[in-house]
């Protein structure tokens, strides 16, 4: 029997969904507090009372200046966890579930690390980059397209087979 | 970014990422335990005591809602054997609880070397009543709630309930009192005049310990054990209390007795991921029987 001479699939590519990038990012956040960053809940569990928390603080600079670093290095690894699946991959284990690529914006060239660094700064809950936690949801809304990934020339994208 | 790559081969480059950053993140949380040790130093132990008093372990989930006797005791145990803790704290925000697990700790207080001294925050009545009397030196607020030197031991019964809905109890038992208490009978008059007679000689320990650490005339002590609680303005003016204040006389009477800074080191248990994952684990209260639902409780 003759073969059928359907024309090829093609696979085109769209901007990934909202609602698919935000479960994608809660079941990635889900994952990293799970199974990353469980080493740092026992020590600050073992450093901060399990009441009245801000007048400790208030007492305790010292402990203050030490919950920063903490929290500068578990920022770290959540920085390395998006970065390295990215550079890697194109994708975290949660964008996998919901088939989202992060792709370069150039579509020459390939997504380099610095590019997927660049784009997960807002981890830092620090000055300037807790900022992004409010203007990159608002730009997401508005332009569909986060300053992280503007500035560092990304994009967030589905392929479709049609 | 490899499109290209297989399944298979992007789940061994997903492990060996995982892999890394809980090796990378073990090796940090590790470093910082090692220099965050020594951190806390202080030569004021503070024991928190908070939420009702029971035997076994606390709530998971790193809430403060009950206190564990077996960990207060282990505290106690812990800063008496060390060397740089000078004068124990208790940090007392409880409404009582277990008739056992109060005493289990006041016997561990009253066997301490160290001054021990009891805070009273917003309540410190029934069993924390009885920590507190057996420190040396008791601090309240003014209008903290305190006393109820009393027992408890009321639950609710079952028996009409079943009757309604057409279920029977079946008793069958060995030892004609081994159901006393059950929710599902109704409690008959000489068991009733037991369970009493019970909860009776309780109080009465109760109170004889309170004016043995008190120092004070048994008698007024009885008067005193109605299990009504009395504000800390009220509860000074009875004796059952030393001082009206809160942190800086704590301070101030530490510093007095031991001549030097107080520095406060806190002792407090730290929740197992377990624990912190897993839900709220429950701990029994010791039952004088097995149907006994509600436990015996000061």
């Amino acid at each position: 029997m003759d073969e059928l001479n359907l024309p090829k699939k093609r696979k085109i590519e769209v901007d990934a969904p909202l609602y698919a990038r935000v479960l994608a990012f809660i079941i990635d956040l889900l994952i990293l507090n799970s199974f990353i960053l469980f080493p740092f809940q026992s020590v600050l569990v073992s450093m901060l009372p399990q009441e009245n928390i801000s007048q400790f603080l208030a007492d305790h600079p010292v402990i203050v200046d030490q919950l920063y670093y903490i929290l500068f290095l578990m920022a770290i690894i959540i920085l390395l966890y998006f970065s390295l699946m990215e550079y890697k991959l194109g994708q975290t284990l949660g964008d996998m579930i919901f088939k989202i690529i992060v792709v370069s914006q150039d579509k020459k060239k390939q997504l380099t690390f610095l590019q997927c660094v660049l784009s997960n700064l807002y981890v830092f809950p620090f000055f300037p980059f807790f900022m992004l936690w409010v203007m990159d949801p608002i730009r997401l809304y508005i332009k569909k397209e986060t300053f992280s990934n503007h500035f560092s020339k990304r994009k967030v994208v589905q392929y479709q087979e049609v | 970014m490899k499109q290209t790559e297989s399944r298979p081969s992007k789940m061994k480059t997903s492990v060996k990422i995982l892999i890394g950053l809980v090796l990378l993140s073990l090796f940090m949380a590790t470093t910082i335990n090692i220099f965050a040790d020594g951190t806390l130093e202080g030569n004021v132990a503070l024991i928190p005591i908070y939420g009702p008093i029971m035997v076994g372990s606390s709530d998971g989930l790193g809430s403060s809602s009950s206190t564990s006797s077996n960990a207060i005791v282990g505290f106690i145990k812990e800063a008496n054997e060390n060397p740089s803790i000078k004068a124990i704290v208790f940090d007392i925000n409880s409404p009582g609880g277990s008739a056992v697990a109060s005493e289990e700790i006041a016997r561990a207080i009253i066997n301490s070397e160290k001054p021990t001294v009891a805070w009273i925050r917003e309540v410190g009545a029934s069993g924390a009543y009885w920590i507190s009397s057996s420190t040396d030196h008791t601090i309240a607020s003014p209008v903290s709630v305190t006393g109820s030197i009393g027992v408890i031991a009321s639950y609710l019964e079952f028996s009409e309930f079943l009757d309604d809905w057409n279920v029977t109890y079946r008793r069958l038992v060995a030892g004609e009192f081994k159901d006393m208490g059950s929710p599902l009978k109704e409690l008959t008059p000489q068991e009733e005049v037991r369970l009493q007679k019970l909860i009776d000689d309780i109080r009465e320990y109760f109170i004889d310990v309170v004016a043995e650490n008190r120092g004070l005339e048994r008698s007024h002590v009885e008067s005193l054990a109605t299990g009504e609680v009395f504000l800390g303005k009220d509860a000074i003016q009875l004796g059952l209390i030393d001082e009206l204040g809160s942190q800086p006389e704590v301070i101030t009477y530490i510093e007095n007795e031991l001549n030097e800074t107080v520095e406060f080191v806190r002792y407090q248990a730290s929740p197992s991921l377990l624990e912190l994952l897993g839900g709220i684990i429950f701990d029994k209260e010791i039952k004088l029987s097995s149907d006994v639902s509600g436990g015996i409780r000061t």
